[in-house]
C-alpha cells in the first residue's frame, strides 16, 4: 500500500524519478493540454507528488487516496490546496469504482486522466497488474497511467545463510524465484523468460514486458487505443523499484505522439516495456554538487573525472552516473538539516 | 504478364481446381456444429423470416401471432412456421445458394435486426439431419425445393429442382422444412425423450427473449403435436432490489446503456437471489448443492448466444475480477446487443458463443467486468458480516426483465468516462459498518468439542458452527476485558 516506512527526505531516487515523471507530464502537455486533467496518486500523508504537479503544471483536479482512514485524515491536512479530494480507497476499489470516485469528488468533466500507482509490496505484484489491466480497461484516449512496483530480485525469494554460510547455490535461488514469480504473474511473463533472468538487473526487464503484455490485454489490438510506453526507469533506495510509465494513444497515432513529445532527446524515454533506465542518485557533497552543476555542458566526462580527482564508477555508483546526471542535476533534492 | 494470364516466360500447364467441393458442404461443414444449434438456425430463419414480413417492430409482443412448431420422429424432421414465407425470386437467386449474397443485394432483402448473416443456416442444418429434404415456402408464389440423396453424394453443384406448391399448402404465408432419411446421429437423438426435453431447455433459454415477445414455439412427436401442446416457456431474467437504508444504499440492479461502434447496447446485472452464508459457500465449493443462475448470458438482435457463462468470454477470471466459484452464485447478467446490420454483431456462424475478435465486445467486457467486480467486492465484504446481512434485505423484491428495460434509460443517468455514448446507473449497495476495523477469524475444531460448546452456549437450539465459535470469542473477550 501507499506510503513506505522510509522518510521521504531519506529517498533520493525516488525524489528525483518523481520529479522526471513530472518533467515528463510537462513533454505530454505537447501532445493534450493537461490543464484540465484530474491527477489522482496515493501520495501518503505528505502528498509530494500532488504538490508537484499543482506547482509545476498547474493542475488542480487532484484526488489523494489510501486505504487506511487516518491517512486519509492526515492527507486532507496536509493537502496542497482545497480542491485536493482525498478518499479512503484501496487502490483496487478506486479502480473498480473509478467513474463514481471522478462523479462523487465533482471531476467527471475532467479532460483526462493522469493516475500513479505506487506499490511497495513486492508478494501482491499479480494483484498489482491486474489492477493495472482494470485501470487501462477504463482510460481513453491521452489518459496517462504510472504504475511503480518492487523489482528486487530477492524480494521474490532469498535463501538465508546458515553460520554466514550459503545454503543454497545461485542457479537455485533463482529457480525459486523464477517460481515465486510464475505464480503470480505468469500469465503475462514473456515465453522466454528464463530462471537465469531473475537478478536486480534483468527482472526490472521482464517485469517491464510483463506490464507490457497486461496493457495488450486491456487494449487488445481489434481495438483502437493501445497503451505506448515513455519510460521505464528502475532505481534503488534500498529496495529496487521499477517505474513505468505509459499514455493512452489512438494506434495510428503513437508515432506522432512520439515525435511531438520528442521522445528521443529525453534520458530516460523508452520506446519498447522492456527498454529499462536505471537511475543512480549517489549521495553527493555540496561542494561535488557545484563542481558537477558548473562543469556539465562544458566540460567532456573525463575531463571532469581528471579535475575531481576521483572516479564516482569506483565507488558503487555506477559508470552511467556521470553521463545521466547531466539529464537529472535539474531535479537533484537538496536536503539539508533544518532547525525549526 | 499478357492480359489473358499468360506469361511468354511461364507457360501454364493446367489449371489447378479451386472450386469447393460439395463433400466438404455436406459432410465437413456440418461438423463444426452441434445438431442442437443446426436445428436452431432454422428457428432462426424463422424468426429473421417475421423481421422481413414485418414493417415495424414495435410494443412488447412485437411477435404475437407468429409461431414455429418442430416435429422429432424417428425417421424425418419437420420444423414449419407461419413467419412470411420466402419470396420466389429469393429462392431463385439466394436460399439455396452458399452464404450471403453480395452487399448490393442484401440491400434488397432487407430486414432489419436479423441474426442470419452468413447465409449457410438452412443448408448446414438440412445436411446435418439427412440425405432427403423438401423445402416448401410461400410468400407470394409458393414452391417446394427437393434435395435428393443424388445431389447430395453428387460431385457437381446443379441446381436444385423447384416446383409449385400445391393450392391448399402453407396458406398463411410461411415455410416447412421436411428432412427424411435422417442420419443415424439425427434418429437416435429424436428417439430418446430426454435428448427432446434438453432442446426444449435449450429453446427455452436461447429465446427466452423472443418467446416473450410473443413468439410460439411448440415441439413434440407427430402424435403430440397433434393432440396440441403448448408453446414453450422462456427462461426468466431478473434481479434482486430492495429498499433504500437510512445511509442511501440498496441492493439494485447495474444498468447500462447506450450505443457502441453502432451497436445498441444494454447491460443488466446484479443479484438473483440472496448471498450464501459462509458455510453454505463452503458447501458449494465441495458438492453443488443449489440451483445454479449464476453468470452471463449475452443475446444479439434478441437470440441469446452465451447463457449464464461463468468463464473468461465473459470477463470472469480477468483482470482482477475472481474467478467464478460458489461465493458468487448470486451474481447474474444480462448482456442485449442490437443492430440492423448483423455484421456488427459478435456473432459466430453457429450462434453459441461470441466472436472474441471483436471489437464492440471487447468494449461491452470491460463494462461487463467492472460490474462483476463491484459485485464480487460486495459479495466478498459480506462474508464477514453475515449476522447483519438480513438488514439489508429489506423489502427485497424482483424486478423482471419487460421492467428493467423499461427503466433502463431513466434510471441510466452516470457516465461511462470511457465512452461518451455509454450511461450507467448510479449504484451504492450497502457496505457493513466498521469495515476495516474488522477481520475474519476461522478455523477447524473438533465435532464433539462444537457439540459440547454448542451444548454450553445455546443447549438444545440450533446454532450454526459459526454462532457458536463466536459465542466462545465473545465469551473469552467478555471475561479478559473485565
Amino acid at each position: 500500500m501507499s506510503g513506505s516506512s522510509i522518510p521521504y527526505h531519506l529517498r533520493p531516487h525516488k525524489a528525483v524519478d518523481r520529479r522526471l515523471f513530472v518533467d515528463l507530464l510537462g513533454r505530454c502537455e505537447r501532445w493534450r493540454s493537461l490543464a484540465n486533467a484530474a491527477y489522482i496518486s496515493m501520495g501518503a500523508y505528505p502528498l509530494e507528488d500532488h504538490k508537484l504537479v499543482h506547482r509545476i503544471l498547474g493542475i488542480r483536479k487532484l484526488i489523494a487516496f489510501d486505504y487506511n482512514a487516518e491517512i486519509v485524515k492526515r492527507q486532507v491536512f496536509n493537502r496542497p490546496i482545497d480542491t485536493c479530494q482525498c478518499v479512503c480507497h484501496s487502490s483496487g476499489e478506486l479502480i473498480d469504482k473509478l467513474d463514481t470516485v471522478l462523479s462523487d469528488v465533482g471531476y467527471a468533466d475532467a479532460t483526462n486522466l493522469i493516475v500513479w500507482l505506487d506499490y511497495t509490496t513486492p508478494a501482491a505484484l499479480g494483484e498489482q497488474i491486474r489492477e493495472f489491466v482494470m485501470l487501462l480497461d477504463k482510460l481513453r484516449d491521452g489518459d496517462i497511467v504510472r504504475i511503480t512496483v518492487n523489482a528486487n530480485a530477492s524480494s521474490l525469494f532469498t535463501a538465508k545463510p546458515q553460520k554466514g554460510e550459503p545454503t543454497m547455490p545461485g542457479d537455485e535461488v533463482r529457480k525459486v524465484r523464477y517460481g515465486k514469480l510464475n505464480e503470480r504473474i505468469g500469465d503475462y511473463l514473456a515465453v522466454d523468460t528464463t530462471a537465469d533472468m531473475m537478478t536486480d538487473e534483468k527482472l526490472p526487464s521482464v517485469l517491464g514486458r510483463a506490464f507490457g503484455t497486461a496493457a495488450l490485454q486491456a487494449l487488445p489490438t481489434s481495438g483502437g487505443n493501445t497503451f505506448a510506453p515513455l519510460s521505464v526507469v528502475r532505481y534503488a533506495d534500498g529496495q529496487q523499484m521499477l517505474s513505468l510509465t505509459g499514455i493512452v494513444v489512438q494506434r495510428e497515432q503513437e508515432s506522432e505522439m512520439r515525435e511531438r513529445l520528442d521522445l528521443a532527446s529525453w534520458r530516460f524515454a523508452s520506446k519498447n516495456w522492456g527498454d529499462v533506465h536505471l537511475l543512480t542518485v549517489p549521495d553527493l557533497t555540496i561542494r561535488e554538487r557545484l563542481f558537477l552543476e558548473r562543469a556539465i555542458g562544458t566540460t567532456p566526462i573525463p575531463d571532469m573525472k581528471d579535475q575531481l580527482g576521483f572516479d564516482f564508477a569506483e565507488l558503487e555508483v555506477g559508470e552511467t552516473f556521470l553521463g545521466d546526471y547531466e539529464h537529472y542535476y535539474r531535479f537533484y533534492p537538496n536536503l539539508l538539516a533544518a532547525e525549526i | 504478364m499478357s492480359q489473358d494470364g499468360v506469361d511468354a516466360e511461364r507457360p501454364k500447364i493446367g489449371d489447378a481446381k479451386a472450386a469447393p467441393t460439395k463433400n466438404f458442404f455436406v459432410n465437413m461443414l456440418t461438423r463444426d456444429i452441434e445438431l442442437q444449434d443446426a436445428i436452431l438456425d432454422l428457428l432462426d430463419n424463422c424468426v429473421d423470416g417475421i423481421l422481413r414480413s414485418l414493417a415495424q417492430i414495435e410494443g412488447e409482443t412485437p411477435y404475437k401471432g407468429f409461431q414455429a412448431s418442430i416435429t422429432f420422429e424417428k425417421d424425418y424432421f419437420v420444423i414449419e412456421d407461419n413467419c412470411g414465407g420466402i419470396p420466389k425470386d429469393v429462392a431463385e437467386k439466394y436460399a439455396f445458394s452458399m452464404g450471403r449474397p453480395p452487399e448490393e443485394d442484401v440491400e434488397k432483402l432487407a430486414a432489419s435486426a436479423t441474426v442470419g448473416m452468413y447465409g449457410i443456416g438452412m443448408k448446414r442444418a438440412i445436411f446435418k439431419l439427412g440425405t432427403e429434404a423438401l423445402v416448401e415456402s410461400r410468400r407470394d408464389e409458393g414452391f417446394t425445393v427437393e434435395f435428393s440423396p443424388e445431389w447430395m453424394s453428387d460431385r457437381g453443384w446443379n441446381d436444385l429442382p423447384m416446383f409449385a406448391l400445391a393450392d391448399g399448402e402453407l396458406t398463411d404465408k410461411g415455410t416447412r422444412v421436411t428432412v427424411y432419411k435422417l442420419h443415424e446421429e439425427c434418429q437416435k437423438a429424436f428417439a430418446d425423450g430426454t435428448w427432446v426435453d434438453t432442446f426444449k431447455t435449450t429453446v427455452s433459454r436461447h429465446y427466452a427473449i423472443i418467446i416473450s415477445k410473443g413468439f410460439e414455439v411448440r415441439i413434440g412427436s407427430e402424435a403430440e403435436l397433434a393432440a396440441g401442446v403448448d408453446p414453450l416457456a422462456g427462461a426468466e431474467f431478473r434481479l434482486l432490489e430492495t429498499d433504500q437504508l437510512a445511509d442511501g444504499s440498496r441492493i439494485q440492479p447495474f444498468t447500462y446503456f447506450g450505443t457502441l461502434d453502432g451497436v445498441e447496447v444494454e447491460i443488466y446485472v446484479g443479484l438473483y437471489r440472496e448471498l450464501l452464508t459462509e458455510e453454505e459457500a463452503d458447501r458449494e465449493e465441495q458438492t453443488r448443492g443449489v440451483k445454479d443462475d449464476a453468470g452471463w448470458t449475452v443475446a444479439c438482435n434478441d437470440r441469446v448466444v452465451i447463457w449464464k457463462d461463468t468463464t473468461r468470454l465473459t470477463g470472469w477470471g480477468e483482470a482482477t475480477v475472481p474467478n467464478y466459484h460458489g461465493q458468487f452464485i448470486a451474481i447474474t447478467g444480462l448482456v442485449l446487443l442490437r443492430s440492423d446490420d448483423p455484421t456488427k454483431l459478435p456473432l459466430t456462424t453457429t450462434k453459441r458463443g461470441i466472436d472474441a475478435a471483436s471489437n464492440v465486445y471487447a468494449e461491452v467486457k470491460d463494462l461487463m467486468r467492472e460490474a462483476t467486480k463491484n459485485l464480487t467486492s460486495f459479495t466478498y465484504k459480506w462474508k464477514t458480516h453475515e449476522r447483519e446481512l438480513d438488514t439489508i434485505y429489506q423489502n427485497s423484491r424482483y424486478i423482471e426483465l419487460p421492467t428493467l428495460r423499461s427503466m433502463a434509460q431513466e434510471i441510466s443517468t452516470g457516465q461511462v468516462r470511457k465512452f461518451a455514448t455509454m450511461k450507467r446507473s448510479e449504484v451504492k449497495l450497502p457496505a457493513p459498518a466498521n469495515e476495516s476495523k474488522t477481520a475474519r477469524v476461522s478455523f477447524a475444531a473438533d465435532k464433539a468439542d462444537i457439540a459440547a460448546l454448542r451444548k454450553h452456549f445455546f443447549d438444545d437450539q440450533p446454532a450454526a458452527n459459526s454462532e457458536i465459535g463466536e459465542a466462545a470469542f465473545r465469551d473469552v473477550l467478555d471475561r479478559i476485558k473485565k
